[in-house]
């Protein structure tokens, strides 16, 4: 168990900032367009999913990923017909046209 | 129309800061005539709000001016500060610095303490005198204690009784009290009425503690003496407690006689509503609280010490051009979390842009999910889905996990409050890295 609780510090070592990240934080993706709905929407989902949706973890990524499986995801918590932890109490918040968007949006962010 | 006052604004600073002999003439010159200046946006507070609004208004539009002023070069959280009280986290875990939103996002970051605002002027003067001019401004200072609101409990008290509610030297005073606490003692910790910061806060650091007793000093004693007759997560809370620590907690009611009124922090004792004395050997009060002070210069808070908003945009009603988020408002029914203070960040960042181009807001969502490790390898939660309906901050969705979750899904959540505190370190300072 302390295995999940022991982070070594490990985002103090300064060779571990600066990788990439020009290519990771996205920039790129809204380069100067007014946000949107979408992207407000979308930008709840980072809290736990990562600023593009690929925070890699316990917690699965969803940048990047197929948008029918993203879709049908979202979708089946929404409906009850899938099970978690967490995201069926979430997804019930949004309606099937947000959650369309939102599978659209982490489906475009690229890898 | 809207660029129309600014732009008197503006000219009507310049006037103001000539006369003033202030050094910000020049720049004021500079954009007055020429106009042609990107916006400034000014960000104070590098926490969970500030720090996301920051980041997200360089994301959403790379080309505004957004300046964020916060004391501290690094940041220590909150959130998984009950861990390390726990004996689960490192404290250097929950320090969190400002290199990406500066490097990777171009935020100009200046430490100091903003020490006034003036709203007509559209300046803030930080500590040492510097004043720095904002077209929008963005305040995020989250909570200060209203001391001696609860009598005895002043400054110098919390140097006794800690409250450890901001992280930093309360959090190590808290902690080394519990370290030199003998085994068989007793913890007390006086939780406050509604609202304040992380409604289940003061459940998850007795839990927490409860897993240090458990390691360290098994005959030890709980108590939570509560000015509140039910709390957030109570069922999950109160199951958890009897699995994973048997009556070791005690939690004690308003009804039961649990609101205290009296702090004697000399000698760790306090007197509730209906007269009991209660002794402690280490005493943990969580206070009354309200918003950072630099909100009531800012002319920003009501008579209850928080701040109101305009639900779509989180604009204050009672200063032009300024907008608050995170725990200094008031946005119930979302909880003063820092999840829900990100979220907000993002909300704020489109509505101030849109407001400088003139545009409709966008409309605004939020959502949070606060966890609480009740022991290693067990989690809750409590989550939400925000909005605006009808001009009023409404829940869409959400509840606490099922009461009769197995132990799997228990375990399930205790990985996902670590995975979510790594993910929203990344989403707000970068700490982490994705990939
Ligand atoms: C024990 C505990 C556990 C918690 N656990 C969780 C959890 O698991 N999940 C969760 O979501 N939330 C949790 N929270 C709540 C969370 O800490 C707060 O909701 C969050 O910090 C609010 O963010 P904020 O931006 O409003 O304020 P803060 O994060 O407090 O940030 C305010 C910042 O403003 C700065 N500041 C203040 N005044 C000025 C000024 N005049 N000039 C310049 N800078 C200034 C301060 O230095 C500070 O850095 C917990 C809180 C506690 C106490």
């Amino acid at each position: 168990m302390q295995g999940l609780y022991r982070r070594m510090t490990r985002f103090t070592a300064p060779a571990f900032t600066g990788i990439l990240l020009s290519a990771l934080t996205g920039l790129s993706l809204a380069e100067s367009k007014p946000a949107t709905s979408t992207d407000v929407l979308a930008a709840s989902c980072a809290n736990c999913h990562g600023t593009t949706g690929r925070y890699a973890s316990a917690i699965p990524p969803i940048g990047g990923r197929d948008y029918e499986d993203l879709r049908e995801q979202l979708l089946g918590f929404k409906r009850g017909e899938r099970s978690a932890t967490v995201m069926d109490r979430i997804a019930a918040g949004y309606t099937e046209d947000q959650l369309e968007a939102l599978a659209r949006y982490f489906a475009e962010i690229e890898d | 129309m809207d660029r129309m006052r600014i732009n008197r604004r503006q000219l009507l600073g310049l006037f103001g800061s000539l006369g003033a002999g202030s050094v910000l003439a020049a720049s004021g010159i500079g954009r007055a005539v020429a106009g042609n200046q990107p916006p400034r946006i000014t960000v104070i507070g590098g926490g969970f709000g500030g720090a996301t609004a920051a980041k997200y208004l360089k994301r959403f539009d790379p080309s505004v001016h957004v300046t964020l002023i916060e004391p501290s070069r690094r940041y220590y959280t909150c959130p998984f500060s009950n861990l390390y009280l726990g004996g689960l986290y490192d404290f250097e875990d929950l320090g969190h610095g400002y290199r990406e939103l500066a490097r990777d996002y171009g935020v100009q970051v200046i430490h100091s303490t903003a020490t006034d605002i003036d709203t007509e002027q559209r300046t803030v003067t930080l500590a040492g005198d510097e004043t720095l001019r904002w077209d929008r401004l963005i305040l995020s200072p989250g909570i200060d204690i209203r001391w001696g609101e609860l009598e005895g409990y002043t400054r110098d008290a919390a140097e006794l009784a800690p409250h450890a509610w901001k992280a930093g030297p309360q959090t190590h005073l808290l902690k080394k009290q519990l370290e030199s606490m003998e085994d068989g003692g007793t913890f007390i910790l006086v939780a406050p009425q509604d609202p304040f910061r992380c409604p289940p806060g003061p459940y998850e650091r007795g839990s927490m503690v409860a897993n240090y007793f458990k390691n360290h000093k098994p005959k030890s004693k709980i108590l939570l003496l509560d000015a509140k007759d039910n709390f957030s997560k109570q069922p999950l809370f109160q199951q958890g407690w009897q699995e994973n620590y048997g009556d070791m907690i005690e939690w004690v009611s308003r009804s039961n006689d649990g609101t205290v009124i009296r702090v004697d922090a000399a000698n760790r004792e306090v007197e509730t509503e209906f007269g009991t004395r209660h002794k402690a050997d280490v005493l943990n009060v969580v206070p009354p609280q309200k918003a950072g002070f630099i909100a009531d210069r800012a002319g920003v808070t009501d008579d209850s010490g928080w701040v109101p908003i305009e639900p779509r945009t989180f604009r204050s009603p009672q200063a032009d051009g300024v907008y608050v988020i995170g725990d200094a408002t008031q946005a119930a029914p979302m909880p003063k979390s820092g999840f829900v203070a990100n979220t907000q960040g993002k909300s704020v960042a489109a509505a101030v842009l849109a407001d400088l181009a003139g545009e409709e807001t966008p409309d605004p969502s939020w959502a949070n999910t606060c966890y609480s490790t009740i022991a290693p390898g067990y989690g809750i939660s409590v989550a939400g889905v925000y909005g605006v309906r009808d001009g009023e901050i409404e829940e869409f969705s959400g509840g606490i996990s099922p009461e009769d979750a197995d132990g799997e899904f228990r375990r399930k959540e205790a990985e996902h409050a670590v995975a979510w505190y790594e993910a929203i370190a990344q989403d707000t300072w970068g700490t982490y890295q994705e990939g």
